[in-house]
């Protein structure tokens, strides 16, 4: 009696345990062989009630904000980020506007920022175990089976560049009174090699590419 | 940053309780009702003599006896009906196990766990998102399915027939992932859903009195997905592997 229950339990446990491993083995990053490039996401937005052609001019931030969530916000101003202002810029004259100075009243104003947060966080390795333990199986067996407890912490750093364009030229009023500026166009590059020189110009070129609304007439 | 789209953000894996409860449910349920076919608690057991064959001359204890069965086979799926509409690439990366009891009158149940995994890469393109954003992505489609299984089988031809064909029934559920990745960005869901399937196949036995064979099958798997992007999986499965029994 015993006997073959045992061997049928010491099979089922087998069979468990070379599906687990079996599990974990098939359960790979799907998205762990794709190229920077390919990895790389455009994110753009555009206020819909804004014709951006009754803008003429703009000016541009001369350094790159760095937004964190553990830090203070901080000017950077390395090639990398000046070749990207330079490029937004570029993008903004072929579309038909001028780049003035930031004094001479610009109808838009373009910000560049980095935003660089860190996140930590706890995950059970283990999420599907213990479910054939609690008196059901596992009591009929004895011992039950035994999952060992299986945690992993992560940190998780999420850096992407965000740039955006404020109209300068109608301030609306905002609560209490206040006077606000309105964001009408914003941008988020994501992905791996974005911080990369190389990728500077085909980046920003490819947030303009998928925003054809933005242009003026001179 | 008044437009960050609030649906797709990476998140860690969320917890399912929910679906460790179906679990429970439904491994209660395969022990309540395959432990007296089993015959753990109260029927005779056969104590193997040492010169068998010479004291039982025409039987096999697999024509006389409830004995056992598992296989371990390779699985293929094919995306059939809406599913297909999400992916249409095979899968070749599947595997599936089965534990049966063989009753002597031709029937056998069992418990049958598999793993089937989807992914489908899109070239890039821009999409638009609720929130009135547009992303531009190149886009992986991944589904991945472990069904959590009760299955009959019904065979024909004796017990230890080189070849003996069965059709099979089964339903449980399954533990199911359906994630699309734009870029590294995910959005998806994951849960314990109903599944379902069917399959025809057969058994070659290596050897008559042997308690090795191949199994090989064809089949039809169901899955009540109800995700955001696969509500209905379908798929045609195909099965090659090893069998081994004993009493």
């Amino acid at each position: 009696m015993k006997t073959i229950k045992n061997r049928f339990l010491k099979t089922a446990a087998l069979l468990l345990t070379t599906l687990s491993v079996g599990l974990v083995a098939c359960d790979r990053d799907p998205v762990d062989d794709l190229s920077p490039e390919d990895s790389q996401v455009f994110i753009t937005n555009h206020d819909r009630t804004v014709n951006f052609a009754t803008f003429k001019t703009f000016a541009i931030v001369d350094s790159v904000t760095i937004l964190s969530n553990e830090r203070d916000a901080r000017p950077s101003a390395t090639s990398r980020d000046l070749a990207l202002i330079a490029r937004i810029a570029e993008n903004l004259r072929n579309r038909g506007y001028v780049q003035v100075a930031r004094t001479e009243k610009p109808d838009l104003g373009l910000n560049v920022s980095i935003i660089s947060n860190t996140y930590v966080g706890v995950v059970n390795n283990n999420p599907y175990g213990g479910g054939y333990g609690g008196g059901n199986w596992g009591g009929g067996f004895g011992g039950g089976f035994y999952y060992p407890p299986s945690y992993s912490y992560y940190q998780v750093s999420d850096n992407y560049w965000y740039t955006e364009a404020i109209d300068l030229k109608n301030p609306v009023t905002g609560q209490g009174g206040q006077p606000q500026l309105k964001v009408i166009w914003n941008a988020e590059i994501r992905g791996d090699g974005i911080f990369d020189t190389v990728s500077t110009n085909r980046i920003v070129d490819a947030v303009f590419a998928q925003s054809d609304y933005f242009k003026t007439t001179r | 940053m008044p437009f960050l789209p609030s649906r797709i953000i990476s998140k860690p894996p969320a917890k399912i309780s929910q679906a460790l409860k179906k679990l429970l449910i439904l491994s209660g349920l395969l022990a309540t009702l395959l432990a007296p076919l089993a015959g753990w608690s109260q029927a005779p057991y056969y104590q193997p003599q040492p010169n068998y064959s010479a004291i039982n001359p025409g039987g096999s204890p697999y024509d006389r006896y409830t004995t056992y069965q598992i296989s371990a086979r390779y699985t293929a799926a094919l995306p059939l009906g809406d599913f297909k509409n999400y992916i249409d690439q095979a899968s070749v990366r599947g595997f599936t196990l089965t534990g049966e009891w063989m009753f002597p009158n031709n029937v056998s149940v069992g418990a049958q766990v598999g793993y089937q995994a989807f992914t489908q890469r899109l070239p890039r393109a821009v999409y638009p998102l609720s929130d009135g954003s547009d992303l531009s992505a190149v886009q992986t489609r991944t589904f991945t399915a472990t069904p959590i299984q009760l299955i009959g089988k019904y065979h024909l031809g004796p017990s230890s027939a080189a070849f003996r064909p069965y059709v099979q029934v089964g339903a449980g559920g399954s533990l199911t992932e359906n994630i699309s990745y734009y870029g590294t960005l995910s959005e998806g869901g994951k849960g314990f859903r109903f599944a379902a399937n069917a399959a025809v196949g057969t058994r070659l036995l290596f050897g008559k009195k042997g308690n090795f064979g191949a199994d090989l099958s064809v089949g039809y798997q169901h899955i009540s997905a109800n995700f955001d992007y696969v509500k209905t999986y379908s798929a045609l499965t195909g099965s090659v592997g090893v069998v081994y029994r004993w009493w």
